[in-house]
């Protein structure tokens, strides 16, 4: 039986921050760092309950209310005997949280246009990590993005040979494929609200018909490019294990996209998940065709079924003959270019 | 007057005191291998989720205790070393937490110091790192990208140079720096550096790779005319596909400059880019506040590095120290600064 269930992370339903480029002056790093000491353990203690759910709820991340007004507490100290508001005090708290001490560094301008046009394009994946060990993997994201409204469309493809957890006995590989909707929509000079619309086959329990899940997200710029701040908010389908998995990163310098994700603890029922790091690098900022000819949507409605006359093919034509693992790990042997290669030195 | 200034990263304030030669020899385990079965055997029996509950009953007590240094200006050694009451009460907590969670305290430290460098992403699980590719990945000619100053971006320009050998894990870095801004915005003054390191990558163990630096470092800001010596020590580990830094260098500078007026909280890069990102420092009664800076790098060429395409980094910055009062001379104003640091728009069908 299929159960439907709904999990939600709530975070980044935040109101227009216009305000906060006037607040940003007088701090640095050590200052917001001070600020939040004295807060931050005791927030992070009371919200580690997040980390103990296979598959979280949205019920799950409702603290007590004696917990909430611990935690009310322990930011009005913290921001009255600092100087910050309360607003400042919880958004260094979650960036801290996210990025670390360089989550305390000053906020930069971030444009959503500009969140939107980083994502056009081709990228490769360079790397999966699973576990902290390099795993044959191969994947693309295809961006067809239109900053002038801040939408577009991304299709994601990914071939590995491990995914949530370790590999089990067997020849067989894992497929995903992802079609997936973008929205970037500005929230002040410092935020940026990102939202998809995705639906994800593949030939794992639960995403053989497709699973449709939404995503909202919160970016911010504390360096030259934009980051991930806080936990997706995610809904989702299907009864699959797609939420055995936190979001933990999305960022990446010029040219890469890099998204990590925590493996989640095991329960009576299901076992630990693995830590899994993917790292991609741009190949072309151009529109991206599949095959270089095809459109992404074409492409994604051929190999699904889900498309109509002649492109369209059986559904689920794709996984009826997957690539096996030693396919696999051919695809994802390193030839060493010469010196006098192609590339650029 | 001479000053000795000194960072040391949370860990290894709970390890103890650390000579800036000592390397943690407790945590020095064999080398990794290469095959794919030795590989599998250092997959981490923790996730990111176990290692955050894990850490949660100690992080209160321990970043109560870290504002404690970081509430220096320019921290000195003594102001760094925590009251014997504090240490206690760190202790405690890490020990509690470790005996909640069946963690043991080395491990509890270990991902304390990880999550507060990096946050969540900190908690990943362990990825092997060598000596030699730390060594390997710095090689080559690096362009300033960006500089970001109190989250405004700075006028600057700058290249970073490194002739590295993997093999001995050994190099040499030639770093200029020309920028408006430096510790302080106002008011903005065109100031410049150039610094000559002798790197050295050391393994310790198969995830951390140990770093230091001995080098000079000359400028046109006080403290820096004569030459600036310093050393660093920092530790390295990964978290993807590549390295990053993890807690805080240990320096020493000399000359009364102002170099600790700031810290250094994350180098890191994706492939193709070094990031260094620092911190502020707060006011105090006789210093103003310093401005938060990020310096973002790309790699422009991975060949070894000579200036102006002929000339060895060595030769060049003897060259430019000899003359150094005729070079500080000749340097650009704010408004050449500013017209260097213009975009220049490539067209679509560009090289």
């Amino acid at each position: 039986m299929v159960t439907r269930k709904k999990t939600t992370r709530a975070g980044t339903g935040r109101t227009i921050a216009t305000g906060t480029a006037a607040q940003e002056n007088g701090w640095n790093g050590a200052t917001r760092f001070q600020a939040i000491s004295g807060v931050f353990g005791k927030i992070l203690e009371l919200q580690q309950a997040v980390a103990e759910d296979y598959a979280p709820a949205a019920e799950a991340f409702a603290l007590s209310a004696a917990a909430d007004r611990e935690i009310q507490d322990a930011v009005s100290l913290a921001a009255k005997s600092s100087g910050a508001s309360e607003d400042q005090i919880r958004s260094w708290v979650e960036s801290f949280n996210s990025l670390g001490k360089a989550g305390l560094m000053s906020s930069i301008p971030i444009s959503a246009a500009e969140c939107c046009a980083n994502m056009n394009g081709t990228f490769e994946l360079l790397s999966r990590f699973s576990g902290g060990v390099e795993v044959p993997a191969r994947g693309r994201i295809y961006g067809d993005m239109n900053p002038d409204k801040g939408t577009g469309t991304q299709l994601i493809t990914m071939w590995t040979e491990e995914n949530l957890l370790p590999k089990g006995k067997g020849d067989g590989a894992i497929f995903l494929v992802m079609l997936a909707e973008l929205k970037f929509t500005q929230n002040g000079p410092y935020e940026v609200i990102g939202t998809s619309r995705a639906r994800i086959f593949g030939n794992q329990r639960g995403y053989e018909k497709g699973l449709e899940t939404t995503d909202e997200f919160l970016l911010v710029r504390k360096g030259h490019n934009e980051s991930m701040v806080g936990v997706p908010a995610r809904s989702e389908a299907n009864g699959t294990d797609a939420a055995a998995r936190f979001l933990v990163e999305v960022s990446g310098d010029p040219g890469i996209i890099k998204y990590k994700m925590w493996g989640v603890p095991a329960t009576d029922k299901t076992p630990a998940t693995l830590d899994t790091v993917d790292t991609y690098a741009v190949m072309s900022h151009r529109r991206p065709l599949v095959g270089g000819w095809e459109s992404i949507t074409d492409y994604f409605d051929r190999i699904t079924g889900g498309g109509k006359g002649r492109t369209a093919a059986k559904g689920g034509a794709l996984f009826s003959t997957p690539g096996n693992r030693q396919a696999l790990r051919r695809a994802c042997e390193h030839v060493p270019p010469p010196l006098t290669s192609r590339r650029v030195f | 007057m001479k000053k000795k200034t000194t960072r040391r990263t949370f860990g290894k304030q709970i390890a103890g005191a650390l000579a800036a030669t000592t390397l943690p020899v407790g945590r020095i385990i064999s080398a990794p291998g290469t095959g794919a079965e030795e590989s599998q055997e250092l997959k981490s029996a923790w996730n990111g989720a176990e290692r955050f509950q894990a850490i949660a009953p100690a992080l209160g007590t321990v970043m109560n205790l870290l504002m404690e240094e970081d509430g220096e200006y320019a921290p000195v050694m003594e102001a760094a070393a925590l009251s014997a009451a504090s240490r206690k009460e760190l202790d405690d907590a890490i020990a509690y937490a470790a005996s909640k969670s069946g963690a043991t305290s080395d491990q509890i430290v270990t991902w304390i110091d990880a999550f507060t460098s990096l946050g969540k992403p900190g908690l990943m699980a362990d990825i092997p790192l060598l000596a030699a590719d730390c060594a390997a990945n710095l090689n080559g000619t690096w362009e300033l990208t960006s500089r970001f100053s109190g989250g405004v971006e700075t006028a600057a320009r700058s290249e970073m140079y490194c002739e590295m050998d993997p093999v001995t894990g050994r190099g040499k870095q030639l770093l200029t720096m020309l920028t408006e801004v430096n510790f302080f915005v106002d008011p903005p003054v065109t100031s410049f550096f150039i610094s000559l390191c002798d790197f050295q990558f050391t393994q310790n163990g198969p995830f951390e790779v140990i770093g230091t630096s001995a080098g000079t470092i000359f400028g046109n800001l006080p403290g820096y005319q004569a030459g600036l010596k310093t050393t660093d020590q920092f530790r390295l580990v990964r978290r993807g596909q590549n390295e990053t830094m993890l807690g805080y260098p240990i320096r020493t500078e000399s000359n009364g400059s102002d170099t600790a007026a700031r810290t250094l909280v994350e180098v890191s890069g994706d492939p193709g880019t070094i990031k260094f990102k620092m911190w502020g420092s707060p006011a105090t009664g006789s210093h103003p506040r310093t401005v938060d800076t990020v310096d973002t790098y790309r790699n422009t060429s991975n060949r070894r590095p000579l200036i102006g395409g002929w000339e060895p980094i060595t030769d060049y910055f003897e060259r430019v120290k000899a003359n150094f009062k005729e070079f500080s001379a000749a340097a650009p104003s704010a408004d050449a600064l500013r017209k260097i640091c213009d975009d220049a728009p490539v067209p679509r069908l560009s090289r």
